[in-house]
């Protein structure tokens, strides 16, 4: 049984009575032990398809699809249900690490309180001093308040907070942004652990590659709320991939060409009909202005959204 | 142009016990007209204090900075206006940069009216030039900060920035919370200005790959201190 199915999910921002479409008819299978990357530009969708999977969007969200997480719908499980897999089921790493913590508790009350439920008191001390251990962290840490850390100890600490639970699935919404390379590396090791030794499921979302070149799996790249290419990280990230924008992604790398993509992203209104990236491609025809494209395979296990790929 | 002889700086932490803590260690630093340095280095290395300390944001415990010749080492805010002018910053989290309820017509008047570079008839004019120089549209004008994307903000940021005619402008990760697609049009902007305008950049960035496109000259610090000096001869501002 796969532990994630996704199947059609649309999200929907309702706001003055206008109806904002944001995530459009996203398929997503994840077995155990499997690893998603999902890279794309802001605005793209990429948190709000991962809060629409733990029921945290605003009020004002539509979610319209099905997400079954180990053969239960979600879309169908009231308040408490949620509850219930959020943290244990689903673990989610939210953006920002310096606003996520508890700006007035010591670190190792912050762990205290997510294991109040599993440990008691002398446990949860001893669970605590190993998971600072486990994430290459000295325990005086614990004694310590969020300002007092660098933006990669609290990075780091936030995976912590997550992983204590042993979550079968974590989503990490950016866990590395603004970091420098060796901050990055000790989050990514901490993902890689859990992945490979521990046979559990990510979905990382992301923007910056050499985070999806370093975990081994599947990459979805997503553009205006629709993924637009996915398929193994290397097959996507290399000389294969076939959507334009992926290309363009690619050439602005500074390593490479360092161009940008010309033009900005369709407004949310304006992703009527034809192809969402036609206005910035360099190959777009009469076609892609008329007609949707949909995901086609070019080759096993690889599939784009582009009708000249 | 701008010269830090032997600069440091020491933080002193808590009230009673004063504890001293060195994040500036003999710095020594050369910025030329119309070139761009890279500072590079991990978090915690001390690039954005020295930066801050180049805009003269912080006033250094020993050493020396020059400016075009003239010591602003221990320089008076009302001294220091002038100078602000010419060194300017741009710092790494554009949601904090701008305050957050000015629109941002009113954002990018500011240092025109707090330098009084032209009248109160010519300002919209000014902002109209402001705009066009870093891409914008005019409908960003009646809007929030909040309510643009971060390669936005940023550009407003470079916009009141460049408005200023700088000759030395620190760029501290500027869009290391930015996409990497808007990267590249950031970064592609201020090379135009720079060759238009002959500024000066010093880059603070821990992405190794960036410095060496962009700079011509890289400092690498570790623990407060330079350890390495680079020079690129395929990067000539």
């Amino acid at each position: 049984m796969k532990l994630l199915d996704v199947s059609g999910l649309q999200v929907f921002f309702e706001v003055g009575g206008q109806i904002f479409p944001v995530v459009d008819k996203i398929e997503l299978t994840l077995s155990e032990g499997e690893c998603f990357v999902i890279a794309g530009e802001s605005g793209s969708g990429k948190s709000a398809f991962a809060m629409s999977l733990l029921g945290i969007l605003p009020q004002n969200a539509r979610v319209r699809g099905a997400i079954l997480f180990k053969g239960k719908s979600l879309l169908e499980f009231d308040a408490k249900s949620m509850r219930a897999v959020r943290g244990s089921g689903i673990g989610y790493v939210p953006q920002s690490s310096s606003t996520s913590l508890n700006p007035v508790l010591r670190i190792g009350t912050q762990f205290h309180h997510v294991l109040r439920h599993s440990l008691n008191g002398a446990e949860s001390s001893k669970a605590v001093t190993r998971i600072l251990q486990d994430l290459g962290l000295d325990d005086s840490v614990a004694l310590m308040y969020p300002h007092q850390l660098s933006e990669g100890i609290k990075g780091r600490l936030l995976v912590g907070l997550v992983a204590c639970l042993d979550p079968m699935l974590i989503i990490a919404d950016e866990p590395t942004k603004g970091l420098d390379t060796h901050s990055k590396e000790g989050i990514l090791r901490i993902f890689e652990r859990r992945v490979t030794q521990r046979g559990r499921s990510l979905i990382m979302i992301t923007h910056d590659l050499d985070v999806a070149a370093w975990l081994p799996g599947r990459l979805g790249i997503m553009y205006a709320g629709e993924i637009v290419e996915w398929g193994p990280v290397p097959v996507v990230l290399g000389d294969d991939c076939c959507h334009p924008y992926t290309l363009g992604f690619l050439r602005s790398l500074p390593e490479r060409d360092f161009i940008p993509i010309p033009g900005s992203c369709v407004g949310l209104l304006e992703r009527h009909t034809g192809c969402r990236f036609a206005n910035r491609c360099s190959r777009a025809d009469a076609v892609c202005k008329r007609q949707h494209p949909e995901l086609r395979r070019v080759c096993e296990d690889h599939w784009v959204r582009c009708f000249h790929a | 142009m701008l010269e830090a002889r032997r600069l440091v700086k020491v933080f002193v932490r808590g009230h009673f016990l004063r504890q001293r803590r060195r994040v500036i260690d003999d710095v020594s630093l050369r910025i030329g007209p119309s070139e761009t340095i890279g500072l590079v280095g991990c978090s915690g290395a001390g690039k954005s204090t020295l930066g801050k300390l180049l805009a003269r944001l912080l006033e250094p415990t020993s050493g020396q900075l020059l400016f075009r010749g003239t010591d602003i080492t221990h320089a008076k805010e009302r001294e220091l206006k002038s100078i602000r002018r010419k060194v300017q910053i741009v710092f790494q989290h554009p949601q904090s940069a701008l305050h957050p309820r000015m629109k941002i017509a009113d954002l990018l008047k500011e240092p025109l009216k707090l330098h009084r570079l032209v009248g109160k008839q010519q300002q919209q004019a000014a902002v109209m030039e402001m705009l066009a120089r870093v891409g914008l549209h005019r409908d960003v004008l009646h809007r929030y900060p909040a309510e643009l994307s971060g390669g936005e903000i940023q550009r407003v940021v470079i916009a009141r920035v460049m408005a200023l005619k700088p000759c030395i402008v620190i760029l501290d990760e500027p869009t290391s919370m930015l996409d990497i697609s808007i990267q590249a049009a950031i970064f592609h902007l201020l090379m135009q200005l720079q060759h238009e305008t002959g500024v000066s950049y010093v880059l603070i960035s821990h992405d190794l790959r960036l410095v060496e496109r962009l700079c011509c000259r890289v400092a690498i610090m570790e623990r407060g201190r330079i350890v390495e000096k680079r020079e690129f001869s395929t990067n000539t501002s």
